[in-house]
């Protein structure tokens, strides 16, 4: 359960696009600190994050999280996963706040509104976390605030960035979308049609038996590095903006059944070897053929909207080939990728406060009888009430 | 040091590289391929496929002469079907030569430009009679050539607007003279840019082919009416008749899987 809270405070005069704050009660407060909760996947994680109006910073003062870890083979299941964020949500919220707050007898004073995540993710889990903030929320009679999952990735890219206004590459175990900021809100310009990179990735872990701890995606990443990797031909499916997994997820898995080197044949010092793969070749080839695909269709969504820096957001971001791939295609297009970041490529309690306290500041509040959570909820589908509705420019 | 040394090694291995002509300008550079205009008695156009560095040098050969290869024959195939009913409007191929492509040079602004620069510009109403009629004409001319496409047995794979151009068409500052010139039922729309298309006549494939202009008209003209949609739609039915009524029906899936990506996104 640790927690890192040593990024320091951010400032958010880089965010040009963003309105500036209403005038209200809240707004007038030298210091605002929301509570953000998050439990949409195998995570669970609460921040404390607090704005300062004298500076216009926001800072994350703690951000504690547990991950539920399946064991070799199998994924994380809905019912097992909420159990495991039931178990722990109170102890972090307790340890977040006592972080945020040190030698406090009464930290939870601070606390001006509680964010959590409303979707999308996996409905046990996500249930698990917002029955924990509706019951802080009448403890400490603070309101609430509704979050959607996406935006507090892009949110806390944004504020960890200062990139005002990137395309955005959200990849994930649940999720692959190239995103657009246009007219208050994130429009999706490419996504997968069928199921999530991150979850393809996982999978094809399961089927050749990598472990699950610390995440399937690192491991594949490990495997893919072996020295003499050789890559093998995969099906490559990009349809305009848009790209599939899940064929090429079946097709790696024949391969591995079929013409995997076994254990044994190399024990047995087998020469004949020339039709087999390894693991290793298998892992290097899916990578880069995934990636190649996400860094094509983000590079037709930058050049769709003329716009030339990256923020890549999600669990699969963390990937170091992917942001080799990527930060050669933008720069060859003269633009930047912004830096990786554990704030936003992982989930956690900040991301959520971070998109929660901007909604709050601006007023959204969500109402006791609205806190139900939606295990779909598109990432275009809320209002960016912060941001400027000005009209978008193609070129 | 090392690193000149790699480089090198790279380039010697590399098939020879396309250099483009001192005299040809370049006049776009997309996500994947720079077009070349070449200057002479008849202007032609270049359509250099590069290299991605990012990609892996076995996957990105394959890729940039698959795709150049199946470009220049997908366009020849829509200029001279085997019905003639089913000619499509696309530039004339010239010659392939992987990673180029030649063909002819157009004249025009891209139904995009027309649509946001024209047409939506100052459409506030349904008053509008005249540039009602003219974005009618426009979804029915986009509809029944969608549909011929289909029916030849091509899926574009990039429907865009930003890829149909408007022959001979001007932008609205040459325009100002000749207004009445520069009507849509008088420009023929081509269409451009092939790099994704494919030979299939399913109706998953057209279908996401559908999809994919349906969500690239929503998300590039928020303002375009809901009813040049089902302009669209009811063009496309008149075209391939029955094949057309399987696509729509698996049309209403994929716009459902679709939304079922608002599970986890």
């Amino acid at each position: 359960m640790t927690s890192r809270a040593t990024d320091g405070p951010c400032s958010a005069k880089p965010l040009v696009d963003n309105l500036p704050l209403p005038e209200s009660t809240i707004n007038s407060k030298e210091t605002t600190v929301v509570l953000g909760i998050e439990g949409s996947a195998n995570k669970v994680g609460v921040g404390v994050l607090r704005y300062q109006k004298n500076n216009h910073t926001y800072e994350i003062l703690s951000n504690p999280r547990k991950t539920f870890i399946a064991p070799t083979g199998q994924g994380f299941l809905p019912r097992e996963t909420a159990w495991h964020h039931q178990a722990h949500v109170v102890a972090l919220v307790r340890t977040a706040l006592q972080e945020a707050f040190p030698n406090d007898k009464q930290p939870e004073a601070h606390v001006d509104a509680i964010c959590f995540t409303k979707g999308p993710g996996m409905g046990g889990p996500l249930q698990s976390c917002a029955v924990c903030a509706r019951t802080l929320s009448l403890l400490w009679k603070v309101p609430l605030v509704a979050v959607n999952h996406c935006v507090g990735h892009i949110e806390m890219g944004r504020l960890a960035t200062g990139a005002s206004n990137p395309v955005v590459l959200y990849v994930s175990g649940g999720n692959t979308q190239v995103i657009a900021y246009q007219d208050q809100r994130y429009r999706i310009f490419g996504e997968t049609i069928d199921i999530a990179i991150g979850n393809c990735l996982d999978r094809f872990a399961r089927v050749i038996g990598l472990s699950n701890d610390p995440s399937p995606g690192y491991n594949i990443e490990q495997e893919a590095k072996k020295e003499g990797a050789q890559y093998v031909e995969l099906p490559y499916v990009v349809k305009g903006m848009d790209v599939s997994f899940s064929g090429i997820l079946t097709h790696v898995e024949t391969l591995a059944k079929t013409r995997l080197v076994q254990e044994e044949d190399s024990k047995n010092g087998e020469k004949d070897n020339s039709n087999k793969i390894t693991k290793a070749d298998l892992c290097y080839s899916l990578q880069e053929t995934l990636f190649a695909m996400l860094v094509e269709i983000t590079e037709r969504a930058m050049a769709h909207c003329g716009q030339n820096q990256v923020l890549i957001v999600g669990g699969v971001g963390c990937n170091k080939r992917l942001q080799d791939m990527m930060s050669i295609m933008v720069s060859e297009r003269g633009g930047t990728l912004c830096a990786m970041d554990h704030r936003y490529c992982i989930d956690n309690g900040a991301m959520i406060a971070q998109a929660g306290v901007f909604a709050f500041q601006f007023g959204e509040l969500t109402k006791m009888e609205d806190t139900w959570v939606t295990q779909r909820y598109r990432t275009d589908q809320s209002k960016i009430v912060w941001r400027r509705s000005a009209q978008w420019k193609h070129t | 040091m090392t690193d000149t040394t790699a480089s090198a090694d790279v380039t010697t291995k590399k098939p020879p590289v396309f250099q483009p002509q001192d005299d040809w300008t370049l006049i776009s550079q997309g996500a994947e391929a720079r077009i070349w205009k070449i200057p002479g008695t008849t202007v032609k156009v270049a359509k250099e496929r590069f290299s991605k560095a990012y990609r892996h040098p076995t996957l990105d050969e394959k890729l940039t002469k698959s795709r150049c290869r199946a470009e220049g024959r997908i366009l020849e195939k829509c200029r001279n079907p085997k019905d003639s009913n089913l000619v499509i409007d696309v530039p004339q191929v010239l010659r392939i030569e992987p990673p180029v492509l030649y063909l002819e040079f157009l004249e025009g602004l891209t139904v995009r430009e027309y649509l946001e620069d024209h047409l939506l510009l100052s459409l506030k109403d349904d008053d509008d009679t005249e540039k009602a009629s003219e974005l009618h004409q426009l979804a029915q001319q986009i509809g029944s050539m969608v549909g011929k496409l289909h029916t030849l047995g091509c899926i574009h794979g990039d429907l865009t607007t930003s890829n149909m151009m408007l022959r001979g068409s001007q932008p609205q500052s040459k325009r100002a003279k000749t207004e009445n010139d520069n009507n849509v039922s008088k420009h023929k729309i081509t269409l451009i840019d092939f790099g994704l298309a494919k030979n299939t006549t399913s109706a998953e494939e057209r279908a996401v082919d559908l999809y994919v202009l349906e969500r690239a008209l929503t998300s590039t003209h928020p303002k375009l009416p809901q009813s040049f949609l089902e302009t669209i739609m009811e063009s496309y039915k008149l075209e391939p008749k029955k094949a057309a009524e399987a696509t729509l029906q698996r049309l209403e899936q994929v716009r459902l899987r679709g939304r079922k990506r608002e599970c986890f996104g």
